[in-house]
């Protein structure tokens, strides 16, 4: 015979101090016994006003700030302010600073993917894919150094161009890192997409409910169209709107 | 395929004009009471993403932004609405739309401007006990 037990409801707080949060987050659980039968998110702990602080100092002042919104990819940070300026002043960057900036975002882009990798590897407990994501982010962070003189908080875009020109030499340099990267790729793949327990607990995950849920469809930011293809449509800021202008 | 461009002028009359050069977006300027029914009809045409809403704090008011894509044609739509410096209030559009939820309580916390019909407008980024809000140009520091 089942028992009835009456539980009360008990209200937790999950963060901000706690690890999984990083002191940014808090949410509010409503418990049932074990069960979370609610949950409110609280934000705003790390929000530092960001937008105030730029309407103290003056346009190029405001440059450094940019590289501190998000420390893993300061350079991406940087260039929609600094193209911003520039389309309202009407500035024409030489191309050779244009090349300079793609280079240097996709560099950036690669060493913010590499954390983004071995993070979820970290989180699924796999160790070891972490340890070889920073060991090949490492080599991106000096060649981002060698340019801007700052391996994170880079300061290096202005309006109009580049604050130096590339070191003598760096183009080989690049070249040696891009083989390099490309037969690391493979170890990559045996670490995480080969790996058994990396496989199940990520395959097959996919609501497949939100599919055919038109709330879903409607009112989150789901894509008309994006269940009925055979993989999520692909979306690339880089290819569909060419800011950079190359 | 024809754009939602084309279909927002065909099924609602809506007409949508470029952006100044050299942005590639369309634009169009609504009256603020008819922001939510605009982005409701322009979601219809195949709009059907909220990639932003904000609001922009202006010497004579406020002006509320809220920009919409359709990811297959790669059209994107900016509407801008007015509202007046004294006692902002706009029509919220989270009921139709939830995905604008915490977008518009945000905008309050900043702005103050009141979204009317929003289920849970209450600051989103500031304290509780949090005084004014931080974006408007008559901002004052608290410290």
């Amino acid at each position: 015979m089942e028992e009835k037990i009456r539980t009360d409801l008990l209200e937790v707080n999950f963060g901000p101090q706690h690890p999984a949060t990083h002191g940014v987050f808090r949410a509010v659980l409503t418990l049932d016994g074990e069960i979370v039968v609610g949950c409110k998110p609280v934000l705003g702990y790390l929000h530092r006003g960001i937008e105030k602080i730029a309407e103290r100092l003056t346009y190029q002042q405001f440059i450094p700030y940019l590289d501190r919104l998000d420390y893993v990819s300061g350079f991406l940070n940087e260039y929609p302010y600094v193209r911003a300026i520039e389309k309202l002043m009407g500035i024409e960057v030489p191309i050779r600073a244009q090349y300079i900036r793609v280079l240097m975002m996709e560099l950036n882009r690669i060493a913010a993917h590499l954390v983004n990798v071995g993070a979820q590897g970290l989180d699924l407990a796999s160790m070891t894919p972490m340890v070889y994501c920073l060991r090949e982010r490492e080599y991106i962070l000096e060649l981002m150094a060698e340019v801007s003189g700052s391996r994170m908080t880079f300061n290096y875009f202005r309006f109009g161009g580049v604050k130096f020109d590339l070191p003598e030499g760096y183009l080989s340099k690049l070249d040696r890192f891009i083989h390099y990267f490309k037969d690391r790729l493979p170890e990559y793949a045996s670490m995480l997409h080969r790996n058994e327990i990396f496989q199940a607990r990520t395959k097959k995950h996919r609501n497949t409910e939100a599919r055919n849920c038109p709330k879903a469809l409607l009112h989150w930011t789901y894509p008309q169209g994006l269940w009925h293809r055979k993989g999520p449509q692909e979306r690339r800021a880089i290819r569909d709107i060419p800011h950079t202008g190359l | 395929m024809s754009t939602s461009k084309d279909i927002a002028k065909q099924k609602f009359g809506i007409d949508l004009s470029p952006m100044p050069a050299p942005e590639t977006a369309l634009m169009i300027n609504v009256d603020s009471a008819k922001a939510v029914e605009t982005c409701l009809k322009l979601r219809e045409s195949g709009f059907s993403i909220l990639t932003m809403l904000t609001a922009k704090c202006k010497d004579n008011g406020f002006e509320m932004v809220y920009m919409l894509d359709n990811w297959e044609t790669r059209e994107r739509v900016f509407v801008f609405a007015s509202l007046p410096a004294q006692d902002p209030k706009i029509k919220s559009l989270t009921p139709d739309w939830e995905a604008a939820d915490w977008l518009e309580r945000e905008v309050y916390d900043m702005f103050g401007i009141v979204f009317e019909g929003h289920p849970n407008l209450q600051r989103i980024i500031t304290p509780e006990n949090f005084t004014g809000h931080p974006l408007r140009k008559d901002f004052t520091d608290t410290d």
